[in-house]
């Protein structure tokens, strides 16, 4: 009896030995070992976000980075875009994170401030980057990451509906949020409540946009809010109008058109007119079908060079504070962004160069709407406002916590001022942490 | 009632001796007490550490005392989302429990097309919590959805029932009460496990359907329906996905289903908040531990065991 | 199917559950009333159908207009949406199933172990402690995952096992999951003791009643067991994408995600496709394990 029951003990025991013996590993168990395996070669652990085409076009990249650096193995460790934070945020916690990793703006200054994140400063060179891209990645203490690709804000109109509204385009270089409101109340009307003129502006940029307008910032350089409750709650009270004029669909079809860019009003043929960053112009016109034009946000001046236009990283690659390899990692990232084969490779999947040389270079091998992105981001570097302060930690959460109290309004459970006294209150605690 | 005395009969003769302390149950436990120690215990013990420190996985936890349970006294967010969570708890896991049973009972009894008909049933609990299904549910709820044009052919003009704050909770426990296939095959297998012999003795004392339901089926299941009554309001409590996957990880609109555990998350990863999110999870700990103890003390009193 | 109805036909004999409609004369109103419950459990069976026919026909569709269209009409169907799908990803889409595959094989083997012999030891054994570390084990499952899992990871990290499937398998083997160790409970504690005591008389000690007794009765748990463990960690998206790092080894549900992207294209088409494609082992799985769930005592003749 009792030697019946060792015998069961034992069994599960070594089905537990079996296991860890490595018969059901699978892939490379070995995750800690960056570094050194005795022959020269160096194994570079990188992270990356996206789907499997974009990430299909980085490995193409990295096939290219080793080649040309004998002795150094990249492994590539990517996932889609849903949990990859928090993947990543667990490897930190665990001091197994990979070697270079792929941020997003929210996410840099988080990273940078609490020293996950080692210092790159002229090891990476930016010198054919614009002064405006060249600064993106960087804080007060220095620079943490380098911008992968670039997006700008824009307005995607859907010319179909136009023409069945019977509306002409706007001129994009002159208008104001006051006609943007206007063009979208009339087509709304037009179409006899069929369709609405504009998707919600994409909440956080759109503020964004309407602050710069206004000679303010989304933070201080020393981290703080750069504006008052009264600056947003005016932006919402211009929301709300918009609402009640009938330009924007009601709050509760905003809610579901939020959540993937293919159900989007204007990729679904319902909104003429939409904010999108750059990246999803192929998207959304693949989605809808139709002839989608880009427009530059509107201003308050009346003249797109005072719209206070910036360029948002895609996405920025940094290097792990704890990393063995940071002078691999250096030179890696230098390959992605300044090199014509990574360019080549990757071409706008990871937004616009920032390189010129690398724009140029690749200009010829993009087509269709991946074209008119890349024309688009050319033809605004000009336009730019001034250079954006860096997101200090605790912003990450600001474009969520926006969109939550910007829809309070639209479903007229709060006031603009109150709505933008709850959102600056909850900002202000977001920060101090 | 003759049927209890028949039940009583056929459990009269079990009064005899147990054995008392038994060192091979150490043995039967000890894949359990090994993943109690080397994986569950420290897990759970660190988790009740870091909710007394401020940590953001990126640097190390610092001692902070309680003021982590001091900020939930202020924290308007956290009560919204105890709230949602009760209401979908008092209302889904009966309802979905009410109607697993019911359903269960019906499929039990000898019937044409009985495996397609349970297999069926199940369906929607198979779909999990993918992007695909995801946009399914909003389909089905949202404005255009089939809801709005069942409702529509009866001259109904129906809302976003996801979207609007007001049904957004609503729609999350119907689609909870939707999926009631777990808990059904749960008191399946349960049903299956009467003895045929209760029902002959029941039907010699000549009693009636509901009779043989009440005194006979319900009692032997009562073990199934708490066990099912003591995980549901677990998991109800935890509730996460289908409130992840309809308001795009939210909570929305307007924080109408901000669920506990999305709120937890949301600190903890998307605020990497840590030290919060830890000792949010203590203070949930803490509110499913009363409801089970309640639970576990109210089965004296209703649930029989045959043993 | 059809061999499937026998048997339940089968089971209503032995098990012989309507007892009350045996003794009713009239042959014409027990019809009658059947008839309204197939018509209910029809109207029910349609509501429950339509998620999985909405996802087949939206699989269908052309690239985008799944939210175009909401009904279940469909007129211009694509197959190719199958082929594109299998074959979009870093690897044939059969290469995550088949990763899938093992985790599940492993962990359904490992609950079935463990969580048996956990759950004999707690229902049928007395010991020190008996009380106290039930208690433990169902405080174990009461904090959320998003909060062990950090902790967890470390200890994994420190173990070296990341990217290896042991961080998903192990715990199975180990009875992590109190829910089918409460489940066990409840059924062995279902099952009359004269059993034992019979058995214990002929002279047999614990491993023999567990293997030779309980086991064969508690078939319905285990059944239970296997299709939720199935399931459940067929779906399981958080563990498998913290746990695994290497694209080789990913999960169905973590290459899904992968088909999404927040700022870019989704291919849509290609993502029901393969959605729909990976609900089709859960269903067999069910299909397979319902079968055994009507195996209970009712149909072993027990007296």
């Amino acid at each position: 009896m009792k030697s019946a029951m060792v015998r069961l003990t034992a069994l599960v025991t070594v089905g537990v030995l079996a296991s860890s013996c490595g018969i059901m590993s699978p892939g490379d168990g070995d995750t800690t070992g960056s570094g050194d395996d005795g022959g020269g070669s160096t194994t570079m652990r990188v992270a990356c976000f996206g789907n499997d085409q974009r990430i299909q076009r980085v490995e193409a990249a990295v096939t290219a980075f080793e080649q040309a650096n004998d002795g150094v193995d990249v492994q590539l460790e990517c996932t889609g875009f849903a949990g990859y934070f928090d993947k990543l945020a667990t490897q930190f916690a665990a001091g197994d994170a990979p070697d270079v990793i792929m941020l997003n703006s929210q996410f840099l200054g988080e990273y940078a401030e609490r020293g996950a994140l080692a210092e790159l400063g002229d090891s990476v060179d930016t010198s054919r980057f614009s002064e405006v891209a060249a600064a993106e990645g960087t804080t007060a203490d220095g620079r943490y990451g380098v911008a992968a690709g670039l997006n700008t804000m824009t307005i995607l109109a859907n010319t179909a509906l136009f023409e069945a509204a019977g509306v002409e385009l706007p001129d994009d270089t002159t208008w104001t949020w006051d006609e943007y409101a206007t063009l979208a109340a009339t087509i709304t009307e037009k179409s006899g409540g069929e369709q609405y003129g504009s998707d919600a502006p994409n909440f956080g940029p759109a503020l964004e946009h309407w602050l710069r307008q206004q000679g303010k910032e989304m933070f201080t350089d020393d981290g703080e809010l750069g504006f008052a409750p009264s600056d947003v709650a005016d932006f919402l009270t211009y929301l709300q109008g918009m609402g009640q004029s009938g330009g924007l669909p009601p709050a509760s079809l905003i809610t579901e058109q939020h959540e993937a860019l293919e159900q989007s009003g204007v990729a679904t043929n319902k909104d003429a007119m939409g904010w999108f960053w750059s990246s999803a112009v192929g998207a959304i016109t693949k989605a809808s079908g139709a002839d989608i034009v880009i427009l530059r946000p509107p201003s308050t001046s009346g003249s797109s060079a005072d719209a206070g236009l910036f360029f948002k990283p895609d996405s920025l690659w940094s290097v792990n504070a704890d990393s063995e390899n940071a002078e691999e990692a250096t030179a890696f990232i230098d390959f992605m962004v300044n090199s014509t084969e990574a360019g080549q490779a990757v071409l706008t999947s990871l937004g616009v160069p920032a390189n010129s040389d690398v724009r140029d270079a690749i200009a010829a091998e993009v087509s269709g709407s991946d074209k008119a992105a890349l024309d688009y981001v050319a033809e605004i570097s000009d336009e730019l406002g001034p250079q954006r302060p860096a997101s200090p930690s605790g912003a990450g959460t600001l474009d969520n916590t926006f969109f939550r109290h910007a829809m309070e309004v639209l479903y007229e459970r709060a006031s603009p001022d109150a709505a933008a006294e709850g959102f600056v209150a909850e900002m202000t605690t977001a920060l101090e942490k | 009632m003759s049927v209890s005395t028949e039940l009583r009969r056929l459990r009269a003769g079990r009064a005899t001796t147990r054995p008392t302390s038994d060192r091979s149950a150490y043995g039967f436990l000890s894949p359990w007490l090994i993943g109690l120690v080397v994986i569950t215990a420290g897990p759970i013990v660190a988790s009740l550490v870091l909710s007394f420190t401020d940590y953001n996985l990126l640097q190390d936890p610092s001692w902070i005392g309680l003021d982590n349970f001091r900020r939930m006294l202020s924290d308007d967010r956290l009560r919204q989302s105890l709230w949602v969570t009760f209401v979908y708890v008092v209302l889904g896991v009966p309802l979905q429990l009410g109607l697993a049973l019911a359903i269960a009972v019906l499929l039990n009894r000898g019937m044409r097309g009985l495996a397609l008909y349970r297999s069926v049933l199940y369906l929607p609990s198979l779909l999990g919590g993918s992007v695909a299904v995801a946009i399914l549910w909003r389909q089905i709820f949202g404005t255009e959805g089939l809801i709005n044009q069942v409702l529509g052919f009866v001259g109904i003009e129906g809302i976003g029932w996801i979207s609007d704050p007001r049904t957004a909770l609503y729609s999350i426990i119907a689609l909870h009460v939707w999926t009631f296939g777990a808990p059904m095959v749960i008191f399946l297998a349960g049903l299956r496990q009467i003895p045929a012999s209760y029902y002959e003795a029941a039907v010699v004392d000549g009693a009636g359907r509901w009779q043989v339901f009440r005194h006979i089926t319900l009692p032997l299941i009562t073990p199934i329906i708490f066990f099912n009554l003591v995980l549901q309001i677990i998991s109800a409590f935890q509730a996460f996905t289908q409130a992840f996957i309809v308001s795009g990880g939210t909570g929305g609109p307007s924080d109408s289903t901000l669920f506990f555990t999305l709120y937890l998350y949301e600190k903890g990863f998307g605020e990497l908040d840590m030290g919060y999110a830890a000792a949010l999870a203590w203070l949930l700990l803490l509110i499913i531990g009363v409801f089970t103890a309640i639970n576990f003390y109210a089965a004296r009193f209703w649930v029989f065991y045959d043993d | 199917m059809t061999t499937d109805t026998a048997r339940a036909g089968d089971v209503r004999t032995t098990s012989g559950p309507p007892p009350g409609e045996r003794r009713r004369p009239a042959d014409r109103g027990r019809r009658r009333k059947s008839l309204v419950k197939h018509l209910v459990l029809t109207a029910a069976c349609l509501l429950m159908i339509y998620p999985l026919a909405w996802m087949v026909v939206s699989s269908l569709r052309p690239e985008g207009e799944v939210f175009r269209q909401t009904g279940l009409l469909l007129t211009d169907p694509r197959p190719e949406n199958y082929e594109r799908g299998w074959n979009a990803l870093r690897y044939p889409f059969g290469h995550y199933l088949l990763n899938s595959l093992a985790v599940v094989v492993f962990s359904i083997v490992g609950n079935l172990v463990s969580c048996s012999m956990a759950a004999y030891a707690f229902a049928r054994q007395e010991f020190r402690g008996r009380k106290l570390l039930f208690a433990i084990m169902l405080v174990s499952i009461m904090l959320p995952l998003h909060v062990v899992i950090v902790p967890q990871y470390i200890l994994f990290s420190e173990l070296g096992w990341v990217n290896t499937l042991l961080p998903l398998v192990l715990p199975k083997f180990l009875a992590t999951d109190a829910f089918f160790v409460f489940l066990m409970v409840q059924f062995i504690r279902g099952i009359p003791r004269e059993l034992d005591e019979a058995a214990r008389i002929d002279g047999a000690g614990h491993v023999a009643i567990f293997t030779r007794i309980i086991l064969p009765l508690l078939v319905p748990a285990l059944a239970t067991t296997a299709i939720f463990t199935f399931i459940w960690t067929w779906n399981d998206f958080f563990t498998p994408l913290i746990y695994l790092t290497s694209p080789d080894a990913y999960t169905v549900p973590v290459a899904l995600r992968s088909f999404v992207d927040s700022q870019g294209a989704t291919s849509w088409g290609a993502l029901f496709a393969m959605s729909v494609l990976s609900l089709l082992p859960v269903f067999i799985a069910f299909l397979i394990g319902q079968r055994l769930l009507v195996r209970g005592i009712a149909t072993t003749g027990l007296k």
